[in-house]
């Protein structure tokens, strides 16, 4: 009778945990040119889905980077609030995370391009699975990734999430001109490439400018959102926390006048990863610790902007 | 079957056995935040004056998610040694009492008997810590203001109720061995401190139970995939411990001193 006992609560809490780790999304593989993208989805019983583009570095379908100590799930976090609303949605490892970094031989030559060309894949895939509405959601500079693939294939709109207005260099420079004394090697670097020019053992400084690293870093500062931005036919809703301190209200307003078709929205209290935070050490602490919920804001603007924007 | 749970769940009454967890628990779940609101900056103000608020201000815990944090660390350890003290009377306490031979001679087998024990106060322990958990968040919200949602910290109580469990099959095995409750409980205390050093100084939280008190201070919003080996890992142990608890059990001669 026991046996029956531990067998039953054995199976219920292997429900439960099934329940709520399945919950999570079905994993698809994609196979795009030199590799296989592994991604998440989330099924609702609707025709479209809504695919996150994560931002620079290392960062995997739950928006959580290799380069930051602990996780902050903000992606993971946002498919489960917008599956809440019946709102589909896919979300992968970068080439250069998670499940999809040991299926890409490795290369030191990784582009912008090569990212928008990824999500071409991913895109074509989701068509495949029978969806007949795509939007993508870019976050930081999954924004830019987003803007180039919606240029290359037909999507139904484009969201971008505290995505840069300008050219990356720029943005950098201000970002590390906020302590300049401790970053007068990083803003000498950055002005270097932004003039065509390589620095030689500045990894020194930072394993950021690693050659390869400096060589990404040049061809990202090849482009200008904005201008991309203004070459897309289709909708665009541009998000902007207010607590955002990697790219600002300059950046939103200059991609929403130069969209053809967009909306601005500013949230209060969000900040770069999405979070609702209340203070700068809240800010700081939110992109390592999965505790710090989604701005709530944001997650009824997108689901608003899903059910009302132009199709 | 249903006798011997009955009678198991009575003699956790009786021994105030399920009230001394329950007590010793809330208390450090009332004590613990008090002391970080009221006591600790009152005691670091004295100590370091206005010299150096910044540094002060940097010490002091002044929201709910890092007050239940503290709260989890402590209780990690307290709860540990409650665990392990309260519930060493179930097998090595009855054995040296020779009240074992009474179920066993009245017809019920030792694995009955023994499963009842580990079904009782494993159910027990997993119910009570999430309550607790409901007790701290509130507690701690009125304290400091809410800043994370229930479930999480329900969650995180359900983590730690697992966890327990295996701190009371360690107890219930290590009894197989010892008479005496105290010192099944003190031997007890070396694997359930180890496995959590260890773990945490070979970095291998991720395939120990140890990774359970990791994933129950994160506090995360959406039940984290890292929770799942762990968490595995701790009920196969828990499972392992009780199967050899019973194998032990039906081989040792209860009437012998």
């Amino acid at each position: 009778m026991y046996k029956k006992i531990i067998a039953i609560v054995t199976v219920v809490l292997c429900i439960l945990l099934f329940g709520a780790f399945s919950s999570q999304g079905k994993l698809v593989k994609v196979t795009v040119s030199d590799g296989t993208i592994v991604g998440r989805l989330m099924a609702a019983s609707d025709n479209r889905v809504v695919i996150f583009v994560a931002g620079s570095g290392p960062t995997d379908m739950n928006g959580n980077s290799d380069f930051v100590q602990g996780d902050n799930d903000s992606f993971l976090q946002l498919a489960k609030e917008l599956h809440k609303q019946g709102i589909s949605t896919f979300r992968y490892d970068k080439r250069s995370a998670g499940l999809s970094k040991p299926l890409f031989r490795v290369s030191p030559d990784v582009v912008i391009a090569d990212f928008a060309s990824d999500l071409v894949g991913v895109i074509n895939e989701m068509k495949q699975e029978g969806y007949e509405e795509i939007i993508l959601l870019g976050h930081s500079q999954g924004s830019l990734v987003s803007i180039l693939a919606a240029q290359q294939t037909d999507v139904h709109a484009v969201i971008s999430v505290s995505g840069s207005g300008r050219n990356i260099g720029d943005n950098l420079i201000e970002q590390y001109s906020r302590d300049p004394e401790l970053h007068v090697a990083h803003i000498e670097v950055i002005r270097s490439l932004m003039e065509g020019d390589y620095t030689e053992g500045a990894e020194e400084t930072d394993p950021l400018f690693a050659m390869e690293k400096q060589r990404f870093l040049m061809d990202w500062m090849r482009y200008d959102p904005a201008e991309d931005i203004g070459q897309l036919d289709v909708p665009v809703l541009i998000v902007q926390g207010s607590e955002d301190f990697q790219t600002g209200m300059s950046d939103s307003s200059k991609l929403h006048s130069s969209a053809k078709n967009s909306s601005l929205a500013v949230i209060q209290g969000m900040n770069h990863v999405m979070k609702a935070v209340i203070d700068e050490e809240e800010n700081v602490l939110s992109y390592q610790d999965p505790s710090f919920a989604l701005s709530t804001e944001l997650v009824q603007v997108i689901g608003d902007y899903l059910s009302t924007y132009d199709r | 079957m249903w006798n011997s749970i009955k009678k198991e769940f009575m003699e956790g009454v009786r021994t105030y056995r399920f009230l001394a967890i329950l007590s010793v628990m809330l208390f450090f779940a009332f004590l613990d935040p008090a002391l970080q609101k009221y006591v600790i900056p009152n005691v670091l103000m004295a100590q370091f004056g206005d010299t150096q608020p910044e540094i002060i201000d940097q010490m002091l815990i002044t929201t709910q998610r890092a007050c239940i944090r503290t709260y989890y660390t402590n209780i990690f350890q307290v709860g540990t040694l409650v665990t392990a003290f309260v519930l060493s009377g179930v097998v090595a306490g009855e054995r040296k009492n020779r009240t074992m031979i009474i179920p066993i001679g009245n017809g019920i087998g030792m694995e009955d008997a023994v499963m009842a024990k580990a079904v009782v106060n494993g159910v027990y322990l997993l119910l009570v810590n999430p309550l607790i958990a409901v007790v701290e968040y509130y507690y701690t919200g009125a304290l400091f203001g809410f800043d994370i949602s229930l479930l999480p910290a329900i969650r995180s109580g359900c983590y730690y109720g697992i966890y327990f469990t295996m701190i009371m099959a360690i107890v219930l095995f290590a009894g197989t061995f010892f008479r005496s409750g105290m010192v099944a409980a003190m031997v007890a205390l070396i694997p359930s401190f180890g496995i959590h050093l260890v773990s945490q100084l070979l970095n291998v939280s991720k395939y120990t139970p140890s990774g359970l008190i990791n994933e129950a201070a994160m506090l995360s919003v959406i039940a984290r995939r890292n929770v799942l080996l762990p968490m595995a890992v701790t009920m196969v142990l828990i499972l392992v411990l009780i199967g050899y608890t019973i194998f032990r059990m039906e081989r040792i001669e209860l009437a012998s001193r």
